[in-house]
């Protein structure tokens, strides 16, 4: 699985031990509120915006049960074609039979599979998809390339098999006594059972060994939490040829099998083919060596024949897709410092900035950037610069003056959600780019003065790079065909393309010379990326390299004398500089490198498709010229439409009856009803010899619900015996979540109580739903209360605070970093004493109207937070409903903003207020640490870090807060081999000053001087600030650990002597 | 926009970033519209494109931007950048004076004096009252005057020469900090 669904699992942990620790007997006299203060606080995070109100159908093959929207009902049929052809494939390899019919769900887009409901994480770009081992799920974008889907289908599916070997079903899992197998057993299987290495994995993987910088086998898990995650798959994958091809296909089949009786990796391998991972890591990592260490006679590295851009010993900066400036001095890219993304303008000489576009992370134009192939483009008028960045449900492209040094002009277009691959034409007025988004990707032309949209091309296939010819007259295009790319030509004016470049290898990125008559471009001929040069005239291509990394997004300088380009290299990607040769020198490079390698140009050898795609398509009939102009969105529309009649005469006719078939659906009874009222189709894609050809029905999906997760804990605390059950359940799609806590408590002391939290969310729509109810028994050992036990020992008495009610929120996220909260609270609070003797205390009940305002641009990292902003206010007011009713408003404000110094330092600064004003405020706690504190037993009112002071030292109706911190770097990934292998990604240490007070109504705060340290509590109804200073050691290490050493000071020399604190969790 | 302040060591040469001087649209009759020699680097764009400015208002618009875009490539040490941004410039708007003056002291940080020279002496014809360029052109003369009257000059006399002025100096990292 390429992610990891966790949640269910993460969810469970984390619920059963907060409800532990509630339900933990206290050990201080506390008012119960610990439900309302947790619908008090407002929380940060960034928010899963569900822009779009799916609707899902429905259909099942023989093997399969695949969801889809209706609108791409053809790339759903594509779909169960690749995933039939991937379980035969499958199932003869690990020579097993699927024992259900597993549930997958596609997006027609990555900006659509981020909104699934099936796991609530961030699913960031590289994300290709998932599967989860629990309800067999595995939920996968189209990402604009048919080929690259498929492979992920079948990759996923290889997992679900694995799933079903290991753990004999859905839900059975959790039954299992099997651990998981390593990562690298279960993605290097998944990689092994789909189409070969492209020639990028190679590059990395190629890379590694030639630099000696193989992950070992015994680490290569870590490599999934930090590390090259990449180079961990391909490397994977690659030891699954290696087991394969030296001992035999068999044994891959029977890895996991052999796991589910030896659940030690060591132990399987010695079972498996004889030897230990260790020996399993040199023997194949010799025979990488073999294999690539040969190419050091006959290639060159880039650093010999190009410069690289950027500092040499710069090890985390690094830039992407480069385009140049009018003069050739400056170059802009994609560039990223291992913390930040950002367009930056660059001096091409030494690499420096010169100019940054994107000072912010997120303006008003954008939520983030789009950091995907091409999708930055400097005009050729010389100051536009044109990227692309998401902002709500998908990508605009912006458009930067140089002149003004701001943004000018934002481009968006309908039904066309990711956008790669911007190329400018010559007269900076017209902008080429992929677009894809209606299960398809294709290229289009926008004219960005009128916004008027053209679509170039209409193949199901992927279609890349355009670029115009210096004239404007032409567009080249790399375009898939049989699975490969090749290089076509279209003549704008007449609408005829012509497959130009065409080899039995992959020819991209089309770079036009000035003078027109040749093409740039770089070509995978021996299985690695090298510059070709085609010219037109002679049509006759020639090498240009011959290296041994490889060579990506090549861009020619506007003098096409120079020529910068990508490359992977020492695990990294890089910039190199270097000459375009004069056209003489091009062909004595060609000559010279074909004589390295012993061969010969054949006289006006063209290189000839193995299986010449068909040429001349009259793309009039594609875009008819009426819908040149107009709205963007109209235009888009309808050229899709017209994309669907050029696709019926293609090989996916069939696809289109069907798609006709489906669009009657409400207006006309189906063909015949299937199992279970679904429609039956006979789907044969007969031209297509490996397609499917059985029977699928249709069925729109209904929501059921079904088990995910159950949690169980038992506890021994005091004298208290605390069980706690938790039991979730959800559908399908994970729209609906239901989940039910138990929690059973019992003292040889006390009544026995049975409690119990039901909660429902909704996440299918924009806004997020929740309604719980509960009833809930907390037992105190409450210090106001004290007897002489039967020995003559004063002890406390115990008092149980019953809570019942119910919680309805609504969530509405504004965007990606804002929201608004709505909730509504009904507490009923009974508090009794029940032993020594059974007596009642108080009752009241709460009814609680709160709002918030959250918002939260920051960027994370390990450690805590490492640029950007975040703030909340939240305001709350009870209603008087009766003489019984708690009466109090809440008002809460918490600004936080963190400025980097350098790459990795960061001064993060906050201020906190918070006030319950009324007849019955809230108590809020202060002291100690920021975060939690393991095992602590009280509420959750803790208003954030005063350092130096006992936690929850200082209690009252009001608290404000001030904090200022300074982190900095002390190591970054560190690997021990003893007492066991593991690594600790980062250390930092911290320096922090906090300043607050904790105050009641009636009581007056003395702002200066401070408390003096450790002089004892102020006179009654007075409160003085205080102050706490020291350093802290914060260690990432399967989660964040803040070591700190604080001490009080009043800020006129006088210290207190150090405390520490101990907490979990990122800084503030 | 006035750069005259941002020059506190060479007051001899005078770039101009501000434009919509006034004078300039009075003499445009008197003008050479010849462009001047523009270094071809790439392709040529299709100038017929191009739209020209419609009302003065635009014009001096578009002139201010390019030369504060000029200056910006100036104190980042883009010479060539900002020639060829000031040389699309002209080409939509040949009767600018001060994009003329400010494409002098570019060329003439390259090297190019004889450009440089009829650079001057055309925003000089476009802008007549303005001292500025008349300094520029008469300070450009007199230099290569001495240059030629005088090869063998000492170290110490170079030295003492105009660092942006001088072509014959490498290239500084920040520009016309003189005028």
């Amino acid at each position: 699985m390429r992610y990891k669904a966790r949640r269910l699992q993460v969810i469970a942990m984390v619920v059963a031990l907060v409800c532990a620790i509630l339900s933990g007997p206290g050990s201080q006299v506390l008012h119960a509120q610990d439900i309302l203060s947790s619908q008090l606080r407002a929380s940060f995070g960034k928010n899963k915006v569900r822009y779009k109100d799916f609707e899902w159908w429905i259909l099942e093959s023989e093997h399969l049960a695949l969801h889809y929207e209706p609108e791409f009902h053809d790339l759903a049929v594509q779909a169960i074609d690749y995933l039939e052809e991937g379980n035969d494939h499958i199932s003869q390899i690990l020579k097993h039979e699927l024992s259900t019919r597993p549930p997958i769900v596609i997006y027609r887009s990555h900006y659509e599979f981020q909104q699934t409901n099936i796991i609530h994480e961030f699913l960031p770009p590289g994300v290709a998809g998932f599967a989860e081992p629990l309800r067999y799920r595995m939920v996968i974008p189209f990402a604009g390339d048919l080929d690259e889907f498929r492979n992920v289908l079948v990759h996923e599916l290889c997992h679900i098999f694995q799933y079903d070997i290991l753990y004999k079903g859905p839900i059975k899992r959790l039954s299992s006594p099997l651990s998981a197998p390593p990562t690298w057993i279960m993605e290097g299987l998944a990689e092994y059972v789909t189409p070969g290495m492209n020639t990028i994995d190679e590059m990395v993987l190629r890379d590694a060994v030639l630099n000696d910088q193989l992950i070992p086998l015994e680490v290569m898990n870590a490599a999934w939490g930090v590390g090259n995650v990449f180079l961990a798959y391909k490397q994977s994958h690659s030891i699954m040829d290696y087991i394969a091809d030296n001992y035999g296909p068999e044994k891959i089949s029977r890895i996991l099998r052999v796991w589910d009786s030896q659940n030690d990796t060591d132990r399987l391998l010695e079972r498996l083919i004889g030897l230990d991972m260790a020996e399993l890591h040199d023997r194949w990592s010799a025979h990488m060596k073999k294999q690539y260490w040969p190419l050091l006679q006959t290639r060159d590295y880039l650093s010999t024949i190009g410069e690289k851009v950027g500092k040499r010993d710069d090890l985390y900066r690094s830039y992407a897709n480069p385009k140049w400036s009018l003069s050739g001095d400056m170059l802009a890219v994609l560039s990223t410092d291992g913390v930040e993304q950002h367009v930056d303008i660059v001096r091409l000489s030494d690499g420096s900035l010169v100019e940054r576009l994107t000072r912010n992370m997120r303006t008003k134009r954008y939520d983030h950037l789009t950091f995907n192939e091409g999708t930055v483009a400097w005009a050729p008028d010389g100051h536009t610069i044109a990227f692309v960045g998401k902002k709500g449900p998908k990508d605009v492209v912006l458009l930067w003056d140089l002149y003004q040094k701001k943004l000018n002009q934002t481009l968006s277009f309908e039904n066309l959600e990711v956008i790669e691959s911007l190329a400018w034409a010559p007269d900076s007025q017209q902008l080429a780019f992929v677009g894809t988004g209606y299960g398809q990707s294709d290229i289009y032309i926008v004219d960005v003065a009128t916004g008027g949209l053209k679509q170039v091309t209409g193949t199901p296939q992927r279609d890349d790079f355009p670029a115009f010819s210096p004239d404007g007259t032409k567009l080249a295009f790399s375009t898939k065909y049989n699975h490969q790319f090749d290089i076509k030509i279209l003549d704008l004016e007449s609408n005829k393309q012509e497959t130009t470049i065409s080899s039995r290898t992959d020819d991209l990125w089309p770079n036009w010379l000035p003078e027109g008559n040749k093409i740039l471009f770089v070509s995978t001929r021996d299985g690695i990326n090298d510059l070709f040069v085609y010219h037109l005239d002679e049509q006759q291509e020639y090498r240009l390299t011959r290296t041994l990394s490889g060579i990506m997004t090549p861009a020619l300088s506007p003098d096409g004398r120079k020529i910068v380009a990508s490359t992977y290299y020492n695990g990294r990607r890089e910039l190199y500089l270097f000459d375009m040769p004069s056209w003489p020198d091009v062909k004595r490079r060609d000559a010279e490198l074909l004589a390295r390698v012993g061969e010969q140009r054949a006289p006006q050898a063209r290189a000839v498709p193995a299986a010449a795609p068909p040429d001349e398509i009259e793309l009039a009939s594609v875009v008819p010229a009426q819908h040149e102009q107009g709205a963007v969105q109209t235009r888009v529309r309808e050229t899709i439409a017209m994309l669907d009649q050029k696709a019926r005469s293609d090989k996916t006719e069939l696809l289109y009856e069907t798609s006709q078939d489906f669009a009657l659906q409400d207006g006309l009874a189906p063909r015949s009803e299937g199992k279970g009222g679904g429609e039956i189709l006979d789907i044969a894609l007969d031209a297509d010899p490996g397609s499917y050809s059985g029977t699928m029905t249709r069925r729109r999906y209904t929501p059921k619900l079904e088990f995910d997760g159950l949690s169980l804990q038992m506890g021994y605390y005091g004298g208290f015996l605390s069980s706690v059950a938790w039991l979730s359940m959800s559908d399908l799609l994970g729209n609906h979540s239901l989940s039910l806590a138990t929690d059973y408590v019992a003292s040889q002391d006390i009544d026995n109580d049975f409690n119990f939290a039901l909660n429902y969310v909704y996440y299918g729509q924009r806004p997020t739903y929740n309604v719980s109810v509960f009833n809930w028994n907390q037992f105190f050992n409450d210090g106001s209360r004290r007897y002489i036990d039967p020995v003559g020992r004063i002890v406390s008495g115990v008092t149980r605070v019953t809570q019942r009610g119910m919680l309805a929120d609504m969530s509405y996220p504004l965007d990606l970093y804002r929201r608004v909260d709505l909730s509504y609270t009904y507490v009923s609070e009974d508090r009794a004493q029940v032993w020594p003797e059974n007596a009642p205390i108080d009752i009241s009940s709460t009814h609680l109207l709160k709002t918030a305002y959250v918002h939260d641009s920051i960027n994370y990292g390990l450690l805590g937070p490492t640029s950007g902003q975040s703030y909340y206010v939240s305001l709350g007011r009870t209603l008087d409903l009766s003489s019984s009713n708690r009466s109090f408003s809440h008002m809460e404000l918490d600004y936080r903003n963190y400025i980097r110094l350098g790459r990795w330092s960061v001064l993060g600064w906050r201020m906190s207020g918070v006030g319950s004003l009324g007849s019955d405020p809230l108590t809020y706690n202060l002291g100690g640490p920021a975060w939690f504190v393991p095992f602590y037993a009280g509420f959750n009112l803790n208003s954030g870090p005063l350092r130096g002071y006992n936690y929850a030292e200082f209690d009252g109706s009001r608290v404000a807060l001030m904090n200022a911190e300074l982190r900095v770097p002390f190591i970054r990934q560190i690997t021990f081999a003893w007492p066991a292998i593991f690594t600790i990604p980062a250390v930092d240490g911290s320096f922090f000053f906090d300043v607050g007070a904790a105050w009641d109504e009636g009581e007056t705060l003395d702002l200066w001087p401070l408390h003096f340290p450790e002089s004892g509590p102020e006179p009654l109804g007075e409160e003085r600030l205080r102050a706490g200073t020291g350093f802290g050691l914060l260690v990432y290490f399967i989660l964040p650990m803040n070591f700190e050493f604080a001490r009080q000071t009043d800020l006129r020399g006088n210290y207190s002597d150090y405390r520490m604190h101990f907490s979990f969790g990122k800084s503030f | 926009m006035d750069l005259l302040r941002r020059q506190p060591v060479a007051t001899t040469v005078e770039p101009d970033w501000r434009d919509g001087n006034p004078a300039e649209q009075r003499d445009v009759q008197q003008v050479e519209a010849t462009p001047s020699r523009v270094e071809a680097v790439r392709p040529p764009v299709q100038m017929e494109q191009l739209v020209p400015p419609k009302t003065s208002r635009q014009r001096t618009k578009r002139i201010e931007k390019v030369n504060k875009y000029a200056l910006w490539c100036v104190e980042n040490d883009l010479w060539k950048e900002a020639q060829l941004h000031l040389e699309r410039a002209l080409v939509q708007d040949s009767l600018s004076a001060s994009i003329r003056n400010n494409l002098g002291i570019v060329y003439e940080r390259l090297g190019r004096q004889q450009d440089a020279a009829l650079e001057y002496a055309k925003a000089q014809m476009l802008n007549s009252q303005k001292e500025a360029y008349r300094i520029n052109l008469k300070r450009l003369e007199n230099w290569q005057q001495d240059a030629t009257s005088d090869s063998t000059r000492s170290d110490e006399e170079v030295d003492q020469i105009d660092l942006f002025t001088d072509p014959r100096r490498p290239p500084q990292p920040y520009g016309p900090t003189g005028g």
